[in-house]
């Protein structure tokens, strides 16, 4: 709705600036305000697709909360080169499932439909027998659900005209899987004894697409890494091997603590794919700069907004503290721009920063546990994960950062670092007790 | 000594300002209204008194501005879906509604606002959820990735005595944080052209305004003129018959006979403004007081009497919930533990002085402890230790601009370069400390710093005379200042 008529125009005062800096949208794929990110796995995979294979490939894509995933994926499905081979049906789950309550049927469902949705909108047609199949198909799997107590007829709704009845069909479909808990449950319970229809129906959509148009089918399920703990289990453990059968290229994401945990060993590279925080620093120094993720996040700030807008030391430390993730980046600047506007100044100075990543210091010590200050402070002095377990949920609020060079490495949130400094276990007693007076 | 003098708490009102939090919200608010976006804004807070005025009072600033407030209750939709209650109850963009009693939505809403967050974004909605801090630990654990998407959490701790609430909603109450000379300068500025513009009459807000500026020119260190505005402002609040604020500008001006080094007019400023602070019941008036006549008798080394006045004002301000306050009245009574030797206690002070200054932004504050917490450890002879601390204060108050504090840093700094042998490092940090106590006009610590200089050059001819020892320790030692 609103968000359409919002404008990616660079600002050009602060008031304009403060609206460019919401912490929530993931960027389309032609906004200017996207940053090129040098490091992005997605060039791998993205070479990997464009590989010739003898099977469709799965992926597995993550990354940290706030990193710019979706903005990745939503570059990688507009992509010319993937787009030449591909057929890329880019969308997320929440259009069409509902994320609370989420199983491996609705999922494909969704696959199917929007395949259909997506090639349909292009003009694309199918085998008319390809059509016919899929009609009956459609026709027998109503009339099963109808028993069961929905009523519904595609027919007597959309008429018999075929890629309209059959689009119809999906989108009542995933209508109902999202909204009602009861029917969710119905059709869940009908498609799953003979999960190989479905899976055939949507085998023989991909090879009618590939005969017409010469060109893979290529899915990108964006949003399924939010889904609870359980049901990201039993979609990704459990029904793993279902997910893998269509014969389709799937790029799907997942929770990040995927990559963490040792329950999905299968998960992994070269088909797991980790979108990696931006580095500012080396492993070995906090001091040292890396002047790539400097450059990136700089680019993040300058095409929001004009870059004389903000002191540079004020710009630099806004970076420093936002560990490399964009949207704490975008935080940062748009609680400093507010502070600025208070203050009535015209340019973010250092002390509006300071302000900022003070409130989200706070933000952090209000959810802080006893326990996490020991593990934020050994991660801090030794930046690996030796010895810590539970990295999961640290990871996954954003209290520890990952980077990536060969290997990956953790650290605290640079937020952090002045909590967990000034935090220690009571000090024994010193021994040398020198008493002398400081001066004169 | 110089860093004693600097760290000294000194007890003045509120911290952020009440109003200027309350638009705050307004400003998001009115700012997402115009370019149609959604805004996602946590109010915290303790107790419902302090609510409802913040609430009260941001209604009267969206008001006009054409806003709707749809008030929810939560605990009228039991586990019910927020969202697709929020979304339901839209009428346009311009509907801003206010949440309350959040956790009664339970599990339900924790979902909803967790996988549908998207939808209140597309829709444009506008909510202010009002939190207790648990309901918000609850919502930052259970939703989030709605978490993720907030604009800001504003604060409203603050327990109040209603009264002096109500006061600070209806005037402005100049900060405590850390203020530059520049913005000082302003400041000052801006209420002294105010005050010439001025009709006649209006002679309250020309007691708050010269009381304003007293305040101001005393935080640059004008002590001379600050005392002209208070003594007028004194006069005019006399004439007013307005006590609050007549106890308000005697308490200011014992600061001001305080830093002059007058302890005996600053003790009777002190205890006419207690006096009347008591007979009006205001706590926090007297909280005050007792803090600064503590400081008093601090001075004058009767450390047994400031340690019951500095209690005395701490238990008021626990009472009252004055978080800053008792920062202050910690890192006093940690002064007094150090001075009579118990190094423990005074650290421990020292520390939960300083953990509520991070957690309410006290950068100035923070800077003070780290220096303090620096004194013990160099008491102690653990120079590495100390030399840290010190330069964690030197970082913040180079980053404010603060002169006073940098000053006593690279006084330290220089008297653990001495102690080390490392005297023309002492030489360049003392020298450096010196020419900020000049520019400041601060005769004691020039004084001081100066008698160390000559100290130090004399141990210097003294090893220069002395034939070429083999290595001087003052090479493990170069430049402590950087990090």
């Amino acid at each position: 709705m609103s968000n359409t008529s919002f404008e990616w125009k660079k600002a050009q005062d602060l008031d304009h600036a403060w609206s460019n800096f919401d912490p929530y949208y993931p960027l389309p794929s032609d906004s200017p305000f996207y940053v090129k990110r040098k490091d992005s796995p997605l060039e791998s995979m993205k070479r990997a697709l464009l590989r010739d294979h003898i099977a469709s490939q799965k992926y597995f894509f993550s990354g940290f909360m706030g990193c710019g995933k979706s903005t990745e994926l939503n570059r990688l499905a507009v992509d010319r080169e993937l787009n030449e081979k591909y057929l890329v049906v880019n969308f997320s789950i929440r259009d069409t499932c509902d994320q609370n309550n989420l199983n491996y049927v609705d999922v494909l469902v969704a696959i199917g439909a929007k395949i259909f949705e997506v090639h349909d909108a292009q003009g694309g047609k199918l085998d008319p027998a390809i059509y016919d199949e899929l009609k009956t198909w459609t026709k027998h799997v109503e009339e099963r659900i109808r028993e069961k107590g929905i009523e519904t007829s595609t027919e007597a709704e959309a008429g018999a005209e075929t890629p309209r009845f059959l689009n119809f069909f999906w989108a009542k479909l995933t209508g109902k899987i999202k909204a009602e808990y009861s029917s969710r449950k119905i059709i869940r319970e009908t498609l799953e004894p003979t999960l190989t229809e479905l899976l055939s129906k949507l085998n023989l959509i991909a090879a009618g697409i590939l005969r017409s148009t010469g060109k893979h089918v290529l899915v990108i399920v964006d949003d399924l890494d939010k889904p609870s703990v359980d049901d990201t289990k039993k979609l990704f453990k459990e029904n793993l091997a279902t997910l893998r059968q269509p014969n389709l290229y799937i790029i799907y994401t997942v929770p990040v603590w995927i990559f963490f945990s040792k329950e999905f060993p299968e998960i992994k590279h070269p088909i797991g794919y980790l979108l990696p925080n931006i580095k500012l620093h080396p492993q070995n120094s906090r001091t040292k700069k890396e002047t790539m993720g400097f450059q990136m996040m700089e680019d993040f700030i300058t095409q929001r907004m004009r870059s004389n807008l903000i002191a540079p030391k004020a710009m630099e430390h806004a970076i420093e503290m936002s560990g490399g993730v964009f949207r704490e980046l975008a935080r940062i600047m748009q609680i400093a721009i507010d502070a600025a506007i208070e203050r009535e100044n015209n340019v973010i100075q250092l002390l509006n920063v300071e302000r900022a990543v003070n409130e989200l210091r706070n933000d952090f010590r209000r959810i802080l546990q006893e326990d996490d200050y020991v593990i934020l402070k050994q991660i801090y002095a030794r930046r690996t994960y030796e010895g810590v377990d539970r990295i999961a949920s640290l990871l996954e609020g954003l209290l520890v950062l990952e980077y990536k060079n060969d290997q990956n490495w953790p650290d605290i949130h640079p937020v952090l670092v002045e909590i967990i400094q000034s935090w220690q276990e009571p000090k024994k007693t010193s021994a040398k007790k020198r008493l002398r007076p400081k001066s004169s | 000594m110089a860093r004693a003098k600097k760290n000294q708490c000194q007890e003045t009102p509120q911290t952020e300002e009440f109003l200027t939090r309350v638009n705050r919200l307004a400003n998001y608010i009115t700012r997402s209204g115009k370019s149609e976006k959604a805004t996602l804004l946590f109010a915290l807070f303790k107790v419902e008194s302090t609510r409802r005025l913040a609430e009260q009072s941001l209604n009267g600033n969206l008001e006009g501005k054409g806003f709707r407030i749809v008030r929810l209750d939560v605990r009228e939709y039991p586990n019910t879906d927020l969202v697709q209650l929020l979304l339901d109850k839209q009428t346009s963009p311009s509907d801003v509604f206010y949440v309350h009693r959040l956790r009664a939505g339970e599990q339900a809403t924790l979902n909803a606002l967790n996988y549908r967050r998207e939808l209140l974004i597309e829709n444009a909605v506008k909510v202010l959820f009002w939190l207790e801090e648990s309901e918000l630990q609850w919502l930052a654990f259970g939703a989030p990735d709605f978490w993720a998407f907030r604009h800001r959490v504003v604060e409203f701790i603050e327990l109040p005595e209603e009264k002096s609430m109500q006061e600070t909603v209806q005037r402005f109450y100049g900060d405590t944080e850390f203020v530059s000379h520049e913005e000082l300068l302003v400041k000052t500025r801006l209420r002294q052209e105010l005050l010439q513009a001025l009709p006649k009459g209006a002679t309250d807000t020309k007691a708050r305004l010269h009381w304003e500026i007293g305040n101001l020119l005393h935080k640059n260190g004008e002590l001379v003129s600050a005392k002209k505005h208070l003594e007028q402002a004194l006069k005019y609040v006399t004439r007013l018959k307005d006590e609050p604020n007549r106890a308000a500008t005697l308490h200011s001006l014992g600061i001001i006979a305080q830093a002059q080094g007058d302890y005996e007019e600053a003790r009777r400023l002190y205890q006419q403004s207690l006096k009347i602070n008591e007979r009006l019941g205001n706590q926090s008036g007297m909280a005050n007081s007792y803090h600064q006549l503590g400081m008093i008798a601090q001075a004058q080394g009767d450390y047994e009497e400031a340690r019951r006045l500095y209690q005395q004002s701490l238990k008021i301000k626990e009472r009252l919930g004055n978080q800053a306050g008792m920062a202050n009245s910690y890192h006093q009574l940690g002064m007094i533990a150090q001075a009579q030797g118990d190094y423990e206690e005074a650290r421990r002070l020292y520390q939960q002085s300083l953990k509520i200054k991070e957690r309410l932004g006290n950068q100035s504050g923070m800077a003070n402890s780290f220096g303090q917490l620096g004194n013990i450890a160099y008491s102690q002879g653990d120079y590495e230790e100390a030399r840290r601390l010190y330069q964690q204060s030197l970082k913040i108050d180079e980053r404010l601009g603060n002169q006073a504090g940098m000053a006593s840093s690279y006084h330290q700094l220089g008297m653990i370069a001495q102690d080390q042998g490392d005297y023309e490092e002492a030489l360049t940090l003392i020298n450096q400390a010196k020419k900020v106590f000049e520019r400041l006009g601060n005769l004691p610590s020039i004084a001081q710093a100066q008698q160390q200089i000559d100290r130090i050059e004399q141990a210097l001819t003294a090893q220069n005379s002395k034939p070429k020892s083999k290595k001087s320790p003052a090479k493990q030692n170069k430049n402590p200042t950087k990090k």
